[in-house]
């Protein structure tokens, strides 16, 4: 009997094979299998979402109200009890556009002037519109703040937000099902999740232009200066330089883009885009010190 | 080749020892499995998707048992032995490994 | 949106010190394996017929610790399935490194072989894969030079 030490061949329990190469071809893979999911359950999420009655979305904001409140928070939902002109004045204005938009009766709209200088105006669930003072300062006339409003009262009434709370919870969810193995998955649904939302608001976003455009149109007879809002927005920006990331991060669609979509919707329709203007009223600027 | 879990080959002489060979694999089962896994261990019984993994990965681990020993030119591997253990998550090894050997038919 | 760069630079960090210290570790085990290519250690339990030997339990064992880079690979395969290569060279550094220990221990205690020799595998810390293989088997030393020509008669 012999007794010896023979040395197997390398490598027959590890084949030689370039990491890297293996690498390139999971990640893209992974990326793309989860930015597929992700937008497959943000679609069905904001299709369910848009499906459940408004009294649910109501629901959902007094919870959130309830919430914020018993952590000492400031309510975000309740309705501020000054009674100023400014104040007046939107809600006047708001009910006219509600009106043109043909509403339904069972949707509330809530608006609210916030005074501080952001430029922002949103809406959120429950029919709740704010509108930052900052925004209203850069308005130059009556029929782009109309516009301001009929756009952010269109999200509502084509249950943007509802929808926008189905995809986040919907993702959400099946985020969390998913074996998030390493936390290094968790940031890769991450990144899949928000590019394919912001995708996707842009389009709600378009489709809330065309339904204010159409309120415009049924409250003045024209739609002249509807694209005003975003011909002062496209003049500011151009002062910073970031178009180009701009276009791809922009949770709103470029307003160039916006420009030229209101113009061709306007001249599809019929809609003239000759007519007068409306001023502001006599004291707005000064309702907005 | 033979490989066995026997000290000893019935009939056969061995001649020489030609030391350690093994043969390891490790797999992991896609998510879809794991997630299906993860529902199973509510109801218990078998996990079938993990018993079709492990029984992939111990037929490559003999395979390259077997190649091992096919390169320092044994003839069998004896006393055979498998082990399983979970290195990360929904990843499991297989290592195999015995004693390659050089053998001659009894009478000769 | 999340830190790119600090992923990234791990990822790097991990992939070119991991495949570093990996060369490193082969070359080593391979100049060791050639030094201790002359002490037989084998897996079954008969020692040689012949001669009489002492008997020693012989243990060799090795921690090895993942890479940033193998973890997240790992990480990938176990979406879609498949081999994890990443891991297979981490254990066969584990085997043949415990296997050298072992036959270090057994060349101090002037053993002329190594029977019955078994491997343990574990995984042992949470998070970051790390395994330990331990070898371990019997050394036989022989008692005296007359029995040593008994032991390995050709």
């Amino acid at each position: 009997m012999r007794y010896e030490n023979r040395q197997p061949t390398e490598g027959l329990n590890t084949p030689k094979r370039h990491p890297l190469r293996e690498f390139l071809r999971l990640l893209l893979l992974a990326i793309t299998a989860v930015a597929v999911l992700v937008m497959v359950l943000n679609v069905s999420g904001g299709r369910l979402g848009g499906l459940m009655p408004f009294t649910v979305e109501l629901w959902v904001a007094e919870k959130v109200d309830h919430l914020m409140v018993s952590t000492g928070q400031s309510s975000p939902f309740a309705e501020s009890t000054a009674n100023t002109p400014m104040r007046q004045y939107l809600k006047r204005l708001s009910r006219r556009v509600t009106d043109a938009l043909e509403l339904d009766a069972d949707i509330p709209i809530t608006l609210h002037y916030i005074e501080d200088d952001l430029i922002n105006a949103f809406a959120t669930v429950g029919g709740h519109v704010y509108l930052h003072r900052g925004l209203l300062r850069l308005l130059p006339h009556e029929n782009a703040l109309a516009m301001l409003i009929a756009h952010e009262v269109s999200h509502v009434s084509l249950r943007h937000p509802a929808r926008g709370l189905g995809s986040g919870l919907a993702v959400a969810i099946g985020t969390a099902v998913l074996p998030a193995g390493t936390s290094l998955q968790g940031r890769l649904y991450e990144l899949g999740g928000s590019i394919t939302q912001m995708s996707f608001s842009r389009s709600m976003e378009s489709q809330a232009d065309r339904s204010a455009l159409q309120a415009i149109h049924a409250l003045y007879g024209h739609v002249r200066g509807a694209a005003d809002l975003f011909v002062l927005f496209a003049a500011q920006k151009d002062a910073e330089n970031s178009r180009r990331w701009e276009r791809f991060f922009s949770t709103h669609p470029l307003d160039e883009e916006r420009i030229s979509a209101i113009a061709e919707l306007a001249a599809a329709s019929g809609w003239s885009s000759d007519g007068a203007l409306i001023a502001l009223p006599e004291g707005f600027s000064e309702w907005l010190e | 080749m033979i490989i066995t879990n026997l000290e000893y080959l019935p009939g056969m002489t061995i001649t020489a020892h030609l030391g350690l060979v093994q043969g390891s694999s490790v797999r992991s089962k896609h998510a879809g499995r794991d997630f299906m896994a993860g529902i199973k261990s509510i109801f218990g019984g078998e996990l079938l998707g993990y018993t079709e993994l492990l029984h992939e990965s111990r037929e490559e681990a003999v395979e390259r048992l077997t190649l091992q020993a096919q390169s320092i030119g044994a003839d069998a591997v004896l006393n055979v032995r498998f082990s399983t253990s979970g290195i990360a998550a929904g990843a499991a090894e297989i290592f195999v490994y015995g004693s390659a050997v050089s053998v001659s038919a009894d009478g000769v | 949106m999340f830190d790119f760069g600090l992923f990234a630079a791990l990822l790097v960090l991990g992939y070119s010190c991991g495949r570093i210290a990996e060369r490193r570790h082969y070359q080593s085990i391979r100049k060791r394996e050639s030094e201790l290519a002359d002490l037989p250690a084998i897996a079954t339990k008969f020692p040689p017929r012949a001669g009489l030997y002492q008997q020693q339990l012989v243990c060799g064992s090795v921690v090895i610790g993942s890479d940033y880079f193998k973890s997240f690979m790992a990480g990938l395969v176990n979406l879609f399935g498949g081999r994890v290569r990443a891991f297979e060279s981490l254990l066969d550094r584990g085997r043949r490194e415990s296997l050298l220990r072992l036959k270090e221990q057994a060349g101090t205690v002037g053993a002329s072989m190594v029977i019955n020799v078994k491997y343990e595998t574990s995984s042992i810390a949470a998070g970051v894969t790390t395994i330990e293989v331990l070898a371990y088997g019997t050394a036989l030393t022989p008692l005296g030079d007359s029995t040593v020509q008994q032991v390995l008669p050709d």
